[in-house]
């Protein structure tokens, strides 16, 4: 597989940019998709999001000189990309009624244990509590197992930062759990 | 094997919320947010590259006809430029010269011969002012002597 500097080169120096953009695509997409769902939970607003990420990637890539990683340059536009429409839906709405969310989502992924029903629903609602900075430290450090380093790129943080947003997100969800 | 500090400290993070919550269900959510409708993937590369088509045709559209505008403009521009300095130059040299030529040369020749006499007329009355003057004052010779 080609590496996503070589793609982006052969982007920045082909007329045929839509075959190198198909590749990035392919290659990132999943993770670009997961990242957003596990922040907004819907699919139709994970879509939504994709897409502009990616638009915003097809317009920027000329200009993109590779001093970082893509991956991270990547995974900082999606995160702006996910808090701007975040604080969108909450201007809109007033705010986001998570419940709803969670107990929809909960209820069409378990199938019949109840106890882990009830266990999910719980995990969904303290994870979705969390503040917009903290949920996604959250997930890149325990799911992306993303460095600490590359976590403060990705949400304009320090080092020092993100680490402490981690652990308030763990302090955060042992309360809310608590609570239930 | 060692364990890198960032390997150990990524366990040690992950133990903090697994102490919480069993690992199953931060799994189970893991693959709940996974969940994509059927064929999602495969349609996406296709369907955001028609996106990006879509969005980029209007621009060029866009500066398509502004471009022709203002070709436009240019075009009608030297049109009414060249009609205007051309019917500047049919007032100014045919027309004038049309005129001219529309006048009968014995009109012409009367003009210029009235003309003649009346300057003879006039120089004629001059010297007989001069005449008349040299008579009633004398010391005009003088002076001119």
């Amino acid at each position: 597989m080609q590496s996503d500097q070589d793609i982006i080169i052969q982007f920045q120096s082909s007329i045929h940019k839509e075959q190198a953009f198909t590749q990035l695509v392919k290659k990132h997409q999943s993770k670009v998709y997961y990242q957003i769902k596990k922040m907004v939970t819907v699919h139709a607003d994970a879509d939504d999001i994709s897409q502009a990420v990616w638009i915003k990637i097809w317009n920027k890539l000329d200009g993109f000189k590779m001093e970082s990683e893509f991956s991270t340059w990547l995974f900082r536009i999606a995160y702006n990309e996910t808090v701007n429409f975040i604080n969108k839906q909450k201007k809109f709405n007033g705010h986001v009624n998570i419940d709803d969310q969670n107990q929809s989502n909960a209820s069409a992924s378990t199938t019949g244990d109840p106890q882990a029903a009830k266990i999910q629903i719980k995990l969904e609602h303290s994870i979705m509590q969390l503040p917009e900075k903290q949920r996604v430290v959250f997930m890149l450090r325990y799911y992306e197992e993303f460095n600490y380093e590359k976590i403060a790129s990705i949400t304009g943080t320090t080092v020092g930062g993100a680490k402490a947003n981690y652990h308030q997100a763990v302090k955060k969800m042992q309360e809310l759990l608590k609570q239930d | 094997m060692n364990k890198s500090p960032i390997d150990s400290t990524l366990a040690e993070d992950k133990a903090m919320i697994e102490q919480l919550l069993s690992k199953e269900a931060l799994i189970q959510f893991d693959a709940h947010m996974n969940e994509v409708p059927t064929g999602y993937f495969e349609h996406f590369p296709e369907s955001i590259l028609l996106k990006i088509q879509s969005a980029e045709k209007p621009k060029t559209a866009k500066l398509f006809t502004i471009g022709r505008l203002s070709m436009a403009a240019a075009i009608l521009l030297i049109i009414a430029s060249t009609f205007i300095f051309v019917q500047k130059n049919k007032l100014d040299s045919p027309l004038a010269s049309i005129a001219i030529n529309e006048i009968p040369t014995s009109e012409m020749e009367a003009y210029v011969n009235s003309n003649e006499w009346i300057a003879e007329v006039d120089v004629q009355s001059e010297i007989n002012k001069i005449e008349t003057n040299f008579e009633t004052n004398p010391l005009s010779k003088d002076s001119i002597n």
